[in-house]
Formats: C-alpha cells, structure tokens, sequence
C-alpha cells in the first residue's frame, strides 16, 4: 500500500513538472513578443525592452524556464498587470471564496446525485427509474452561463425571491476572517443572520455549478450500482434469504463506490473549471472572476496565476482521489 | 477490456455497410435515439437552407428597431442592435455544426495517431506518451482553454483549437486501449506471420477496428464540444461580435437581460437542443454499439 502511494506521489510530481513546462510554454514562448504582453497595453517601446532585461526574456528558453520555476517554487507568480499587485497576493485573497462555492456545489451534487442513482437503480425500469434518464440527459445540455443567466432573470428580477449575486448584500460587512469560508466564519462568530444571508446568495451560483454534475453523478451511481447488482456473490447473497434491502446497502454498494469515487473527482475537476463562468455571471468574488477580468484587460500573469493554482487543485483531488481507492478497495495494489 | 469490437469484424467495405445499415435500424427502434436524430437533422437542415429563408440580414444594424420584444414580424425579439435574433440563431446553426466537425475530426486524428503509437510500441515511447496525455487531462477543461486563447488572441479559430488542445487526450487513450487489446488477436498474429510490416499491421488491421469505440466517443463529444466552445465565446475568448455565434449572443443579452430578455433566452436555448440533441443521439449509439461499456476509458 505504501509502495503505492509513494508510486502515485512520484507521478504527481511527474505531472507537476510538465505543467509548469506547459504554462511556461504558453506564457512565455506561444506569444509573439511576450514583453509586450507584460509591459501592458499602453507601454512605449522602450518600456517594453526595459521589461525584456528585467524579465529575462532575451536568455535563451532553456534558462527562462529555471527562472519560472525558482519564481514559481518562491511562491511568485509575477506582477498583474490590471491591479499592479504580484498575483500570489491577489490569488490568496480571492481563493477561498471560489472554495467556499466550489465545495457547496461539490456537496449538493454528491448528496444529490448518489442517492438518486441508487434509487434510480434499486427501482430499475420503473417510472421513476425513467424520470431520471431524460432530464440528466438534459440537464447535462444546459450551458451554466445560459443557466445563471435564466435564474437571474427568473429568481431575482422577477420574483424576489434569490439576490442577484455577490457572496453577501451591499450593506453587509463580511463576518471576522477565521477560515474566510462565510458559511464557516459566520457559524463560529455565531452570525446567525450573516449564516442566512450567505446560504442565499449561494443558492443560484451553486446550483448552476452543480446541476449538471447531479445529473452525471446520477447515471453513474445507478450504472455502477446495477452492475454490482448482477455479480454471482450479490446472487449467492440474495439466494442465503438476505433481505432485498441488506443485499444493497451491506453488499453491493461499497464495491460500487470504487467508480462513484473516480466521478466524484472528475467532476471537482470540472467545477474548478465552471467556476469561472459562474463566478463571472454572479460577481462571485472569487478567482474565477478575477480571471475573467484578467482576460479582458490582456492580465496574462493573473490568466496564469489562476490557470496554475486551479489545476494544482484538480491534481490534489486527483491525488486524494487516488489515496482514497486503498481505503474503500484494500485489494488495490499496483 | 478483452472483449473485441464485436461489431467491426475484419472484413471489407461490404461487412461495414451492413454494420451501418443495422445501427440505423437499431437506433431508428428506440425514442429517444429518434428524438435525438430529429433534433439533428432539422438543425441541419435549418443550417442548410435556413438563411434561404429569412429576410433579414444577420448583421444589418437598424437602430430604429433595436429591442423589439418577440412579435408577428420578429417571432424572436430584436437585439441592442436591431438584429433580428431569430436571423441571428439561423445563421448561427452553421456555426455550431462546424464547431463540432472541426474539433472533432481534429482530436479524433491527434488522438488516433498518438494512441496507436503509444499502445502499439509500448514501453518508453508508451510511458512518456501517456505522461504527456497526464498533463493535459490535470488542467482543468476551460482554464487551459482559457490560458490558451488568451495568449493565441480571441477569435473563433483560437478557440477552437484550444478546445481542441483539451480533448485529443481522451481520444488517445481510448484508441490506446483498444490497439492493445487488439495486438494479442489472432488475426494480427496471423498478418505478421505472412510477413506483413507493422506499418501495415497497425494501419490496415488494428486500427480499422477502432472504428467503433471512436464513433462512440464521437458522437458523445459532440454536443459536449460545442458547449464548450460557446463558453469560450461566452467569457470573450471566442468568436467576437458581430458573429452570429451562440455563446456570443446569450453574452450580448446577459448586458440586457432585464430589459431584454429574449436576446439572451433563444441563443441559449438553441444551444440547449443542438447538445440535448447530440447527448440523445451519442447515448443511442453506446448503447447499440457498446452495451457493455468496454470502451468506456
């Protein structure tokens, strides 16, 4: 178990390097005249050589790279070009709004979508093992911004119910910083109103990020289940007189587990990338957003400093994910 | 995953036509494959002769005809432009059917040439192969999209291509997986033994009966493509205005939304029964063709 561990951290690592070399590559080598890119939209000629020599882009690649990678292992992901403040900072302040929404939506797909697919499965073929075929095949067709946008339009503009987006009202000061999760902060100062308010606000972009998701998740747990369901021990279970209902929760359903486990962090993976069309729509202070604006002022850093930390997270939960299989599955070797 | 395709036999043009023929009679039995089939092809046919039949011009801007809620002579509503929306989506059909054929066709040749490299010789080139697979799958989708178009220059061309950058790795691993198992079959031992080169070997034996697992996959990934593509355009980094493209106008109608609703409602919805449309027909033909779910990788 342990060799394998260490075999998956080895790779991990592996995987690490070449996304650097991939993120420099696009950063430093796909643009024309990356200095350019750099100096910013309204730098003169001789800014942009200035920043050239600073940069050390005028060293060959190869030296370039040992440079990104010393900067990167500092914890220095360069200087934005729209708020004059290094990346990591702005990063660092920004992240764990997208955390907060990223990990509700992660929640509500997981305790929605499993149990529906395992009762999709138990009931297979029966009216309501249909009703959930065409909808998630649906609900995996609608655009998230398209999604956010209706909901706007619906659950705010018309019908009051949802704020428009935001993490809390105008006029609301956030709770004290503990883990600068708000649902969190706001529990263990004991806001209870600022709780409300938070939950409300979450409510539209969460379920936009998540819709999907619930519909995949669905699909799978109930294929994986059904699968389970037909193997000869499940039979030789059910053949010893075990009731229906143990033969699912005791047997069946632990084994299932194993693909439901690889989807839930496929689809964490995804989140990390719908997030920044979510956050985009619903002013999610989050760095979803913060790319987004990056993109619009040509902030190639900041576009970069979140192209890195979200996939160091997808890696991370790939890596969880991993570690995970020996616990549910002790039979794994490799 | 020992099982072969059981649909693509070794056989000559003759073996897959039939094969053609009896898809087509199997998904034609089932509703939702039909419902996906009809979608498709209207859409197509919209793309086809639809901008025979307006007559309006997509991007003829009238200001004196901007934001007209949808009535008898704009059954959709007219934007912050004066565009007619419905036009616009009609134009825009062509579009997403080439979004999709661009991009599929594009990683589905990436993703076969690297695969049957990788799964054919094996050992180092295999290794390093799959590592490069590794680093592509650990971005998420839309951020190396995102980071790519960014620096490449918005424009549909770019987004494409980044979408592109973000898929072919599945497409490799898929072909990957089946060249493997397919290089322990019989008939591939039997072509070496009479002497043929493994040239010859992987291009006219192995691959053709890969055929099936990347037609699944093909059909699948179509509706997710598009999708993706119109959120690139959505957030700026595809086609620019005025194309009439999708995500481009649900983009332009988020500015208007509570004014205007219908602007960004149709485009979107449009998109919604094109990848609905994809999804119920790629669903149909796993199912005919793998109902295992052996090519599932």
């Amino acid at each position: 178990m342990y060799a394998y561990i260490v075999r998956r951290l080895a790779l991990t690592i592996v995987v690490l390097l070449g996304i650097t070399i991939m993120t420099f590559a696009i950063s430093n080598l796909i643009p024309a005249d990356p200095a350019r890119y750099a100096a910013g939209l309204e730098a003169g000629p001789e800014q942009v050589e200035k920043l050239r020599r600073e940069l050390g882009l005028d060293r060959p690649p190869l030296v370039q790279y040992f440079n990104y990678m010393k900067n990167l292992l500092r914890g220095n992901l360069g200087i934005s070009v729209a708020s004059r403040r290094p990346v990591a900072v702005d990063v660092a302040e920004y992240f764990p709004a997208t955390l907060e929404l990223v990990l509700v939506a992660f929640v509500l797909t997981v305790i929605i979508g499993v149990p529906s697919g395992v009762m999709a499965a138990v009931r297979k073929d029966s009216l309501g093992d249909a009703l959930t075929r065409v909808p998630s095949l649906v609900a995996v067709g609608l655009p998230i911004f398209w999604l956010g946008l209706m909901g706007q339009f619906l659950l705010y503009w018309k019908y009051h119910l949802l704020p428009v987006g935001g993490r809390l009202g105008t006029f609301t000061a956030s709770p004290p910083a503990i883990t600068r999760l708000y649902l969190i902060d706001s529990l263990l100062s004991g806001q209870w109103g600022k709780f409300v308010e938070t939950l409300k606000h979450l409510i539209l972009p969460a379920t936009c990020l998540a819709l999907g998701r619930i519909a995949v998740m669905t699909r799978l747990t109930r294929a994986s289940l059904l699968e389970v369901l037909q193997q000869d021990y499940v039979r030789t279970a059910r053949a010893k007189g075990l009731s229906n209902r143990r033969v699912t929760y005791k047997h069946a359903l632990k084994p299932a587990f194993i693909p439901i486990l690889t989807e839930m962090g496929m689809q964490f993976g995804w989140m990390l990338a719908g997030t920044v069309i979510v956050e985009s729509i619903f002013a999610w202070p989050g760095v979803g957003r913060y790319a987004f604006t990056a993109i619009m002022y040509h902030d190639l850093p900041a576009v970069m400093g979140v192209t890195l930390v979200l996939t160091l997270f997808k890696v991370l939960s790939n890596l969880a994910v991993d570690v995970l299989y020996v616990w549910v599955d002790p039979r794994i070797k490799y | 995953m020992g099982d072969k395709p059981s649909e693509a036999a070794p056989t000559g043009g003759r073996g897959r036509r039939s094969a053609a023929r009896r898809l087509v009679r199997l998904l034609l039995r089932r509703p939702l494959a039909l419902t996906g089939l009809v979608i498709i092809l209207g859409l197509l046919l919209v793309a086809l002769v639809g901008p025979q039949l307006t007559r309006y011009d997509p991007n003829l801007v009238t200001p004196r005809e901007r934001f007209i809620a949808p009535c008898r002579e704009h059954p959709l509503g007219t934007d912050h432009l004066g565009r007619d929306v419905m036009t616009r989506i009609v134009y825009g059909t062509r579009i997403s059917f080439l979004v999709a054929v661009v991009i599929i066709s594009l990683t589905a040749a990436v993703g076969t040439v690297i695969g049957a490299v990788a799964g054919y010789f094996g050992g180092y080139i295999d290794e390093v192969l799959m590592r490069i697979t590794d680093v592509f799958m650990s971005f998420p989708w839309l951020v190396l999209a995102m980071a790519a178009s960014t620096v490449m220059g918005p424009s549909l061309m770019t987004a494409m291509l980044a979408v592109s950058l973000v898929w072919w790795p599945g497409d490799a691993r898929l072909i990957r997986s089946m060249v493997m198992s397919a290089k322990t079959e019989d008939y591939v031992e039997a072509a070496a033994a009479i002497g043929a080169s493994r040239f010859k070997i992987l291009f006219r034996h192995i691959l053709p009966n890969c055929f099936s697992p990347l037609l699944v996959r093909m059909s699948m990934d179509a509706g997710r493509v598009i999708l993706a593509t119109a959120s690139l355009s959505f957030i700026g980094l595809g086609a620019q205005p005025p194309t009439p493209e999708w995500g481009v106008m649900v983009a332009d109608g988020r500015v208007n939304l509570f004014d205007a609703w219908w602007m960004a409602t149709f485009p979107g919805l449009a998109i919604v029964l094109i990848v609905v449309g994809f999804n119920l027909l790629g669903d149909a033909i796993r199912d005919v063709l793998d109902p295992k779910g052996v090519y599932r990788v």
